[in-house]
């Protein structure tokens, strides 16, 4: 069961990295002299993709969860580099899949 | 069990202003002013009004308030919201989408501040906002205010009409629409970081909408100058329309002949059109308007159609087929 799982947040966390490569792919340009690169934050991205629905979202954490968690934790993300953002939670998702079966073979181990 | 959960902007009985004050309040304000001018005279210091007020003692234009009463928009069939309530419970979309913004609204610089006027205008002028406010023939005046999110509240806003700037301006014949604009300050305004939005904040009437007795342009509240929250030092009161389309912190007008687009009409269409006029018949898409809650009162009472104004403004609307005029 536990093994299933591990494999659904890798897998989950694999497609989510490979989303903030392409992201950082699309922030590069060639240009005559080389390569510049122009990152795109998640809100503008969101923004784009569907602004009503990241709107709803502000509103919604501002006035019915906590106005802190808006300014100190999602704002910044949002106005990270979207590929940054997606390589790193889909980063932490693999993470958290490897830290469980470490966990599991230390208990193993220690029995 | 009787759970009871306090509403956002209720505040406790002891904070409640006592009868006598608010009722003689030109007289307390008077107190107040006096009181301001001996901070400024380094006597003291801090400054004028209640808890959400947060006037700063020092504004240039203090000698004008509390202006003559327009027994025309008096008393209204409704209380006057208290002052504390509604300094307290605002939107103000460049600082944040909560209601408690009052304080980081007062982060806004409100001096030096410049009016500019232009596009179809005959005398296209750029003003110090003293000098404007100066200029004009204040009053003070009782209006309903309604949000689009369903509260609204009774304030004794202090200005002049709108139709006071445009007659400054001078219109060209083909200017239709008058455009205005709000400031541009994310390094105090933390909802303009999120620079995917339209900023600044726009909002636009018809040159027929503007011109109604009813546009009035407000420089103060409560018999002062206007406290930041509300928008300081010149923000539009447009009673019969839903709130979000009376501006805040005017920084320009501007006149034209095509539609401009307004901030939350490029946002949301479908939620905040153009028109966004009153009507208890049209539903926002996610809630019902046909009743409203008054800001420290209990339960709701019915919404009216423009709010209760329709005698001054329905005519604008006449032959208007085909328009969103309730969205």
């Amino acid at each position: 069961m536990f093994a299933k799982w591990r494999t659904g947040l890798r897998i989950l966390g694999g497609v989510i990295m490979a989303g903030g490569v392409l992201l950082l792919i699309a922030d590069l340009n060639l240009t005559g002299g080389g390569i510049s690169y122009t990152p795109q934050a998640l809100g503008a991205l969101w923004h784009q993709w569907d602004a009503p629905s990241l709107n709803l979202l502000q509103a919604i954490t501002e006035r019915y969860v906590l106005p802190q968690l808006w300014s100190y934790v999602l704002l910044p993300l949002l106005l990270s580099p979207a590929w940054l953002v997606f390589f790193g939670f889909g980063a932490g998702l693999i993470a958290l899949s490897l830290l469980r079966k470490m966990k599991v073979k230390l208990e193993e181990r220690s029995c | 069990m009787l759970i009871k959960i306090k509403r956002s902007w209720e505040i406790s009985e002891n904070k409640v202003t006592p009868e006598h004050i608010f009722t003689n309040r030109r007289k307390f304000m008077q107190g107040a002013i006096g009181v301001a001018v001996l901070a400024g005279a380094g006597i003291g210091g801090g400054i004028v009004g209640g808890a959400g007020a947060a006037v700063p003692s020092l504004d240039p234009t203090a000698d004008l308030y509390p202006a003559k009463a327009n027994p025309a928009y008096g008393p209204l069939d409704r209380a006057i919201t208290a002052e504390e309530l509604s300094s307290t419970y605002n939107n103000f979309y460049e600082f944040a989408s909560h209601k408690q913004i009052w304080e980081a609204a007062q982060a806004l610089p409100t001096r030096p501040w410049e009016v500019r006027i232009d596009g179809l205008a005959r005398n296209p002028q750029t003003l110090d906002i003293d000098a404007l406010i100066r200029k004009m023939p204040l009053e003070e005046r009782i209006y309903r205010h309604r949000c689009v999110e369903r509260w609204s509240m009774v304030a004794p806003w202090t200005g002049f009409p709108l139709a006071e700037i445009l007659k400054l301006a001078d219109p060209e014949p083909e200017a239709r629409y008058v455009r205005m604009e709000t400031f541009q300050k994310p390094e105090v305004a933390e909802g303009q970081k999120q620079f995917w939005y339209p900023w600044p904040y726009v909002e636009a009437l018809t040159i027929e909408e503007a011109q109604n007795d009813l546009a009035f342009l407000v420089t103060g509240a409560y018999g002062k100058p206007l406290g930041k929250q509300f928008g300081a030092p010149l923000r539009l009161a447009l009673p019969w329309k839903y709130g979000f389309k009376s501006i805040k912190s005017i920084v320009r007008f501007t006149l034209t002949d095509k539609r401009p687009v307004s901030f939350w009409e490029q946002l949301n269409a479908d939620e905040y059109g153009f028109w966004a006029n009153v009507n208890p018949e049209v539903a926002h898409p996610r809630w019902s308007q046909a009743v409203e809650e008054i800001l420290g009162v209990r339960g709701t009472v019915p919404t009216v159609i423009y709010n209760g104004y329709g005698e001054q403004v329905a005519g604008l609307y006449k032959n208007m087929n085909g328009q969103n005029l309730f969205m």
